[in-house]
């Protein structure tokens, strides 16, 4: 624990920087802003004055609109100024109220330093691990003179003392620190009150719930890239430029776990890719089709579709010749040239028959048809 | 009876408040933050952690801080 008299000391020096942030610069802001308007107010002006002398009558709709928005920016240009210059000035916190603040940070962080040189006061918290991403402790250094210059989390830096940054940026210690620099989110408006109000400990805890809190939604590197990208299937690491993303299941992969689909040339994954059944060769489902007489799933290239039933069949049930699946070949009549060959050899299907001539021709060649007999 | 109430949530709010006497923890956290939980907050009087039953005093200083705050990435 540090001595009363150094903590004394530290309180009467964040008394001074309270003080003198009090009777800052709110004043000269104010009249700088207003003197803008009005410098704004007195160009539009001479524009107006200069399109009447030139006669620019088709500009000039425009130009007086123009007057008539600088006119109401310095209306509420100078209610602003009139409403916080009368305000009063709120006395700095006393000595009494700010070692009690520095009192209490010590018991809820356990320890405080104060660094004389750099007009810091830092306490540790305990290591940090978010989402099973171990991030370490950290130092909440509070920098006493910023607060001259501005009563928000400026004031402090943040800073890892075992950093376990993303592979993706040295700069990132913490999803929400980068550079030793916070990003409050929803912690700004209090911590700002907090500052204001001389409540150091309460600022001290509000940096500390952000530091615990990760969220998904706004960090500077997701948790779950922390690591950095890796090959889903081996989980080497992948480097920006080596890797490999299958648009099936929109992940990515090192090269080693990625192909092609031999049908439609599209990247995937050796796990979305399932092997044609007659060639053996990947493709990705979506490319794939059942064929209906065999049940077997093959690739654009293996596959035909039957000129008369539209069925899917594979490639090795074709016969030489014909166009037809199994089950319409297995129905079809013979060549006449041929008539006890069970399927056409031609390249050519045959020239199309009326149906009483096939009847015809199928019980001409039937010994022991009733016409026969 | 007034006490100093300080809640470090959401916009903020430091002021004097009139509460009735008797009133508890539990019953000044449920009326001034209905939709919060307190398990998800730091609450103390005086400076010190207390129970949820304790009943406040003319006088405390109350403060209620969320221990879960969603920080975020400064937009572009």
């Amino acid at each position: 624990m540090q001595p009363v008299k150094l903590l004394l000391r530290a309180a009467s020096k964040l008394r001074d920087a309270m003080h003198q942030a009090a009777h800052q610069d709110g004043f000269h802001d104010f009249l700088s802003g207003l003197e803008h308007c009005q410098r704004a107010l007195r160009e539009a002006r001479r524009r107006v004055d200069m399109a009447r002398q030139l006669r620019l009558t088709s500009v000039m709709t425009d130009l007086q609109t123009t007057v008539v928005t600088c006119v109401r920016d310095l209306y509420d240009s100078a209610a602003d100024a009139a409403r916080n210059l009368a305000r009063p000035t709120p006395p700095a916190p006393s000595l009494r109220f700010l070692l009690e603040e520095l009192r209490q940070i010590e018991a809820d962080f356990g320890s405080l330093t104060i660094d004389w040189q750099a007009k810091a006061i830092s306490a540790a918290t305990e290591p940090i691990t978010l989402k099973d991403v171990y991030l370490g402790p950290f130092e909440i250094r509070f920098f006493w003179e910023r607060l001259t210059r501005t009563m928000d989390d400026f004031c402090f830096d943040v800073v890892a003392l075992d950093p376990h940054p993303p592979d993706a940026s040295e700069d990132v210690t913490h999803p929400h620190v980068k550079r030793s620099k916070l990003c409050p989110g929803a912690a700004k408006k209090p911590l700002g009150d907090a500052l204001e109000q001389g409540r150091l400990a309460d600022a001290y805890t509000l940096v500390l719930g952000v530091l615990v809190t990760y969220n998904a939604s706004s960090p500077h590197v997701a948790l779950e890239e922390w690591a950095g990208a890796r090959c889903h299937d081996c989980q080497c690491p992948l480097p920006d430029d080596d890797r490999s993303f299958c648009e099936a299941c929109s992940r990515d992969y090192c090269q080693d776990c990625a192909s092609f689909c031999w049908s439609c040339d599209g990247l995937r994954c050796t796990h979305c890719l399932e092997l044609c059944q007659v060639c053996q060769r990947g493709s990705c489902q979506s490319c794939l089709a059942l064929t209906q007489a065999s049940r077997r799933r093959c690739c654009t290239e293996c596959r035909r579709i039957c000129v008369d039933c539209e069925a899917v069949f594979a490639r090795d049930e074709q016969k030489h010749g014909s166009s037809l699946c199994p089950a319409c070949r297995s129905v079809s009549p013979p060549a006449p040239s041929d008539p006890g060959a069970a399927e056409p050899m031609s390249d050519t299907l045959p020239d199309p028959t009326s149906e009483e001539d096939l009847h015809a021709t199928s019980l001409d060649s039937d010994t022991t048809s009733p016409r026969a007999a | 009876m007034k006490i100093l109430f300080i809640n470090n949530s959401g916009g903020g709010f430091a002021d004097r408040i009139e509460v009735e006497s008797g009133t508890t923890v539990t019953q000044l956290f449920t009326e001034r933050l209905p939709t919060a939980k307190s398990e998800d907050f730091l609450i103390r009087v005086n400076r010190l952690p207390v129970s949820a039953d304790q009943i406040l005093q003319e006088g405390d200083r109350v403060s209620m801080t969320p221990t879960k705050i969603q920080g975020a990435r400064p937009a572009v």
